[in-house]
């Protein structure tokens, strides 16, 4: 049909109006756009209540979902695995973030264990599963991005660039600031004690966070880069199985690390509480030491989005076989 | 038995069976003529009692295109009309069958109409 489609390129209405359109992918705008808006118009005289609002942002997001495949069972059930098998990626990008955290906060937590018997042991045992698994998820992540670069360059030889252009030059820009701002923070930190490295400072611990969340934001952007790009590809079905099983085993990986850096914490909070503190500048002595607690809840979130997006591959894959 | 329901509204089957499903509601709506999307908001409203938000509206619209149980209409308008196609009526012929026995055994179990029915002369 696509008479909608045809019509406009895209729908416009009022400022507010067109803001809460862009809540859905621009296909559907192109299609659909016109029509809620002059839904919103005869309805509400282009002004929407909150809720109305809030209930277009929600059709808006779910509407972005279903095209990513990620949810509905209208699209291709093999756009369904590779969206599952993405949805992992994702959740590992995000789980590097946690568990960068986790490893700058961890610094030198065997000094602070008492030197007796067996104190030791758990901490460093659930520590050392943690980096063992890490890296085996990490060279598995390797080999899934190496497993799908056959069919990313079919894609980039069909005339794919342009759809990921934007994205990659955006993702360079932010790579050179990040490098560009990472000289001068080692530079000032090669003057620096431990102390004042460490929260001893407060200026230099600003310029830390801000180098962070430019080393968060480039991750993001380049996941973002792989995501736009695999989207597109189109894989051969040893290839995708592949990807699928990888995704599985990536996720459990992360339920792993998730478990040893559990035992971690409450091995550290019962033999040394003075490691541990509810806030930056609080006492120590808190089990419930903000930052690990963040680190932990970013962990969980990624762990919950890897499990959506197996449970996606293999309700997809058994339409596969099914059919 | 099986049905002939799609296998889902992106919900599970026990949903198809909702009278008040939005797929459902438009499918009956558009079952009396075709119609944009105010007007669908305001005669599911006066017949169901049921107030569709524009999100939910446009969500199961796309759903139900996407089946081919509704179709758009041309139109000079940007208030585009849909029609229902002949595998949405057969879907929503299968619903309708499906509520009905409910709402049967239901009024029956509760003793809302008469079990015998009156012969006539």
């Amino acid at each position: 049909m696509g008479t909608e489609g045809s019509k406009a390129a895209d729908a416009h209405g009022g400022p507010h109006e067109d803001a809460l359109l862009r809540w859905y992918p621009r296909a559907w705008r192109a299609r659909y756009g016109e029509g809620l808006i002059a839904l919103l118009d005869d309805e509400y005289g282009g002004h929407p209540p909150p809720l109305v609002r809030l209930g277009l942002v929600t059709g808006g997001l779910r509407e972005r979902a279903r095209q990513a495949a990620i949810t509905g069972d209208t699209t291709p059930p093999v756009d369904g695995v590779r969206a599952g098998a993405l949805m992992v990626f994702g959740a590992w990008s995000a789980f590097v973030v946690a568990g960068s955290s986790f490893a700058k906060f961890s610094e030198h937590f065997d000094e602070a264990l008492p030197h007796t018997m067996g104190a030791h042991y758990i901490p460093d045992l659930a520590f050392s599963v943690l980096q063992t698994v890490a890296g085996v998820v990490s060279v598995l992540v390797v080999i899934g991005a190496l497993l799908a670069a056959p069919a990313f360059v079919r894609f980039l030889r069909a005339g794919g660039w342009s759809s990921v252009r934007g994205h990659f030059l955006r993702a360079l820009a932010c790579t050179a600031v990040t490098i560009a701002s990472t000289v001068p923070l080692v530079v000032v930190a090669h003057h620096l004690t431990a102390h004042q490295r460490n929260s001893g400072l407060h200026w230099y611990g600003a310029m830390f966070l801000l180098w962070v969340v430019l080393i968060v934001i480039t991750l993001t952007m380049w996941t973002v880069v792989a995501v736009a790009a695999a989207r597109r590809l189109q894989f051969r079905s040893a290839v995708l199985k592949a990807e699928a099983a990888l995704g599985a085993v990536v996720a459990v990986g992360m339920v792993v690390m998730v478990g040893a850096t559990a035992v971690w914490w409450g091995s550290m909070a019962k033999d040394a509480p003075s490691f541990l503190k509810a806030s930056p500048g609080g006492a120590p002595g808190s089990p419930w030491d903000l930052w690990l607690v963040a680190t932990v809840a970013l962990m969980g979130a990624a762990v919950v989005v890897a499990a959506v997006g197996v449970a996606r591959e293999a309700r997809m894959w058994t339409r596969i076989r099914a059919s | 038995m099986t049905s002939k329901l799609p296998a889902t509204f992106d919900k599970g089957p026990q949903a198809q069976r909702r009278s008040n499903d939005p797929p459902i509601l438009i499918l009956t709506s558009l079952a009396g003529g075709p119609k944009h999307g105010h007007a669908l908001l305001k005669d599911i409203e006066e017949f169901a009692g049921v107030k569709l938000g524009p999100g939910a509206l446009y969500g199961a619209i796309t759903r139900l295109e996407e089946r081919g149980l509704i179709e758009p209409l041309e139109s000079d308008d940007r208030r585009r009309p849909y029609r229902i196609t002949a595998s949405g009526a057969e879907v929503l012929a299968e619903a309708v069958g499906q509520m009905s026995v409910l709402v049967r055994v239901g009024q029956a179990r509760l003793r809302l109409v008469p079990t015998a029915r009156p012969r006539l002369a």
